[in-house]
């Protein structure tokens, strides 16, 4: 009898192990979850999503489950989003933008972040109270922007930058100014806060404005058909910073492939979760420059694309031509 | 994951709370639709953040963010002062100057707080539970004190003010120094909560205030409907009124959070949290129309 009870006893505790690590075990077989974080539905974003996705698969070469969550350019939301990211302990946490990593690195002390997009440091991750972030930067910079521009125009000497309220964009402002400044360009600049007030903007350009220029700026790029209409009334070229206003409507841009952000964030987080610690990952900075033109835009201003396309073989940057003009075949 | 959605709603209610009930006295006592909240409420932040960074303390920095809230009250009321603008308006210029105004202060459309010192910051570093615990107290502390001004005489004439100025008038009390007193009171109440929200997000930005006063004002309509409900009552009181202000926004926040853990995509989610939120109005109006024998 004694036998039976211990039989049973040494039974039930088995059991009872089995049934404890079975979480653990489903836990275990469980692929990891990431969180991307984007803070309003944009072509840029969903092609850095895109490449995110596909590269992490790629590379991590295990399964891994992806969520994307839009927060709607809304801050509660976006903290809410944030916040359940973190409590259903996701793997790994990647916002997409300045506002979105303060806004996750503010949360998350504890899960692994990879900041897409954002101006952060690599001082400013290590003063932070734990260091849990890898960067990547997406900006080339005003200075490679506007020698770029001055060797496809060498005799420009006046051109308007348009610019909104974005916390990304600004202080790129006055750089873009030194920046032209330093090549013989005096920088207008001109900010619609609004999408309605780039109308307004648009038609009260100064008169000797020689060049329109665009950075990388998402609400801009939204109504770059407004500026495209002037470019076009004046006859003057329309130069902005990133793939998506090219189709959109400029005649062309020096930028980098949207979809190449996402795959080297996703080259960051498969290493993270590969085990290697977020804040020992170097700062990734784009390099892969490449010249964007819509010929069909320039044709409309009057330009030709053979000084942009000369300019872009000097400096070595892949030219990748979007559009056909008007009356070529294909 | 009831945890971590009860910790979502109420660090968020937390931070919210103030701007709450500056919207809830501003539009259920006064009677006045204050846009100028919504920039107030950045306004607070923006200074915080921008006197935080260059090195000064952090309850100086804090005292300055709380006046500078109630000038932005001053200025809605004097741009008012002697009904020569309609008081909508008024909201609306006031948010026009202050986003500029904002934009001059900050220097740039985004401060980063998170390795800066704030009035939270050490009791983070310690634990999150303790950085809340810290952040209830402020928050806590300027709804006490909002509703213990509502609470005095002047509380009393902020009312009359809404409800029938011409009393206060006969009364002998002046309109304007009461409007005035009264903006420059629920302005300081959104900038106490910009402030607050700075510091548990991290960073002051141009855009943080951008829909907030909708929100607070869809949630407090929301706390009084669930209050009036419970209490079948729809006479005034001060402890009311908090209540139906953490009601309403705790309840708003319990929807978001909740909604976003039931896996919907958050491009439904708006039309689902109007939807859902209609429908518990309209049955709760319904209900409360049953019992108190009224039409709708």
């Amino acid at each position: 009898m004694r036998k039976l009870t211990y039989f049973f006893s040494v039974a039930r505790f088995c059991a009872m192990l089995g049934l404890a690590t079975l979480p653990l075990s489903v836990a275990a077989a469980t692929p990891p979850t990431i969180g991307i974080i984007v803070p309003l539905a944009h072509k840029a974003m969903t092609e850095i999503v895109a490449g995110f996705s596909e590269t992490l698969k790629q590379v991590y070469g295990k399964p891994v489950i992806i969520k994307v969550e839009n927060a709607q350019n809304d801050p509660n939301l976006e903290r809410s989003i944030i916040l359940q990211m973190h409590a259903n302990r996701y793997a790994l946490v990647a916002p997409i933008g300045v506002d979105a990593t303060e806004m996750t690195l503010a949360s998350i002390h504890d899960q692994p972040v990879v900041s897409i997009a954002s101006d952060l440091t690599d001082k400013a991750r290590h003063a932070l109270s734990t260091c849990n972030v890898a960067i990547v930067h997406d900006d080339l910079g005003p200075v490679t922007q506007m020698q770029f521009i001055h060797a496809v125009y060498p005799k420009l000497t006046h051109i308007t930058l348009v610019h909104s309220a974005a916390n990304k964009v600004f202080p790129d402002v006055a750089a873009t100014i030194a920046a032209g400044k330093a090549v013989g360009i005096t920088v207008d600049q001109r900010m619609a806060a609004t999408l309605p007030e780039l109308m307004t903007v648009a038609d009260a350009m100064p008169e000797n404005t020689q060049a329109i220029f665009v950075l990388k700026d998402s609400l801009i790029v939204s109504g770059v058909a407004t500026l495209e209409k002037v470019a076009i009334q004046r006859r003057i070229p329309l130069i902005t910073s990133d793939n998506g206003s090219v189709e959109a409507g400029a005649g062309f841009a020096l930028g980098v492939h949207e979809r190449d952000i996402g795959v080297e964030a996703a080259k960051l987080a498969a290493a993270i979760l590969n085990g290697q610690a977020a804040c020992t990952l170097p700062i990734v900075e784009m390099h892969h420059l490449t010249v964007f033109i819509n010929q069909k835009v320039m044709q409309a201003t009057g330009q030709s694309i053979a000084p942009v396309i000369a300019a872009a073989t000097r400096a070595g940057y892949k030219i990748d031509k979007l559009a056909k003009p008007v009356g070529v075949s294909h | 994951m009831m945890n971590g959605l009860l910790y979502a709603v109420l660090t968020q209610t937390l931070t919210f709370l103030p701007l709450a009930l500056g919207i809830s006295i501003s539009y259920t006592l006064m009677r006045a639709t204050d846009m100028t909240l919504e920039g107030s409420f950045v306004l607070g932040a923006a200074i915080f953040a921008r006197l935080a960074t260059l090195g000064f303390s952090p309850y100086i920095a804090a005292f300055c963010a709380l006046a500078a809230g109630s000038l932005a009250g001053v200025m809605v009321s004097f741009i008012q002062r002697g009904g020569r603008v309609d008081p909508l308006l008024a909201g609306v210029l006031a948010t026009f100057i202050l986003t500029s105004a904002n934009l001059i202060l900050m220097g740039r459309p985004n401060i980063s707080l998170l390795s800066q010192a704030t009035l939270v910051s050490s009791a983070f570093a310690q634990s999150d539970t303790l950085g809340w615990l810290s952040v209830a107290f402020y928050s806590i502390f300027f709804c006490m004190l909002g509703c213990a001004l509502v609470a005095t005489r002047f509380g009393l004439r902020l009312r009359a003010l809404g409800d029938n100025p011409a009393l206060l008038q006969r009364l002998g009390a002046p309109l304007e120094r009461y409007r005035l007193l009264g903006f420059a009171f629920t302005n300081t109440l959104a900038a106490a909560a910009g402030m607050l929200t700075a510091q548990t997000v991290g960073y002051a930005d141009i855009n943080m205030g951008f829909g907030m006063t909708l929100t607070g004002i869809g949630a407090i309509i929301l706390g009084q409907q669930v209050l009036r409900r419970i209490l079948h009552s729809a006479r005034f009181r001060v402890s009311a009124e908090f209540i139906a202000c953490v009601i309403g926004v705790a309840m708003y926040f319990m929807a978001l959070n909740g909604l976003l853990r039931l896996n919907i995509d958050p491009i439904y989610l708006k039309m689902l949290l109007g939807i859902l939120l209609v429908i518990f109005l309209r049955t709760a109006l319904r209900r409360s129309a049953l019992a108190g024998g009224i039409s709708i």
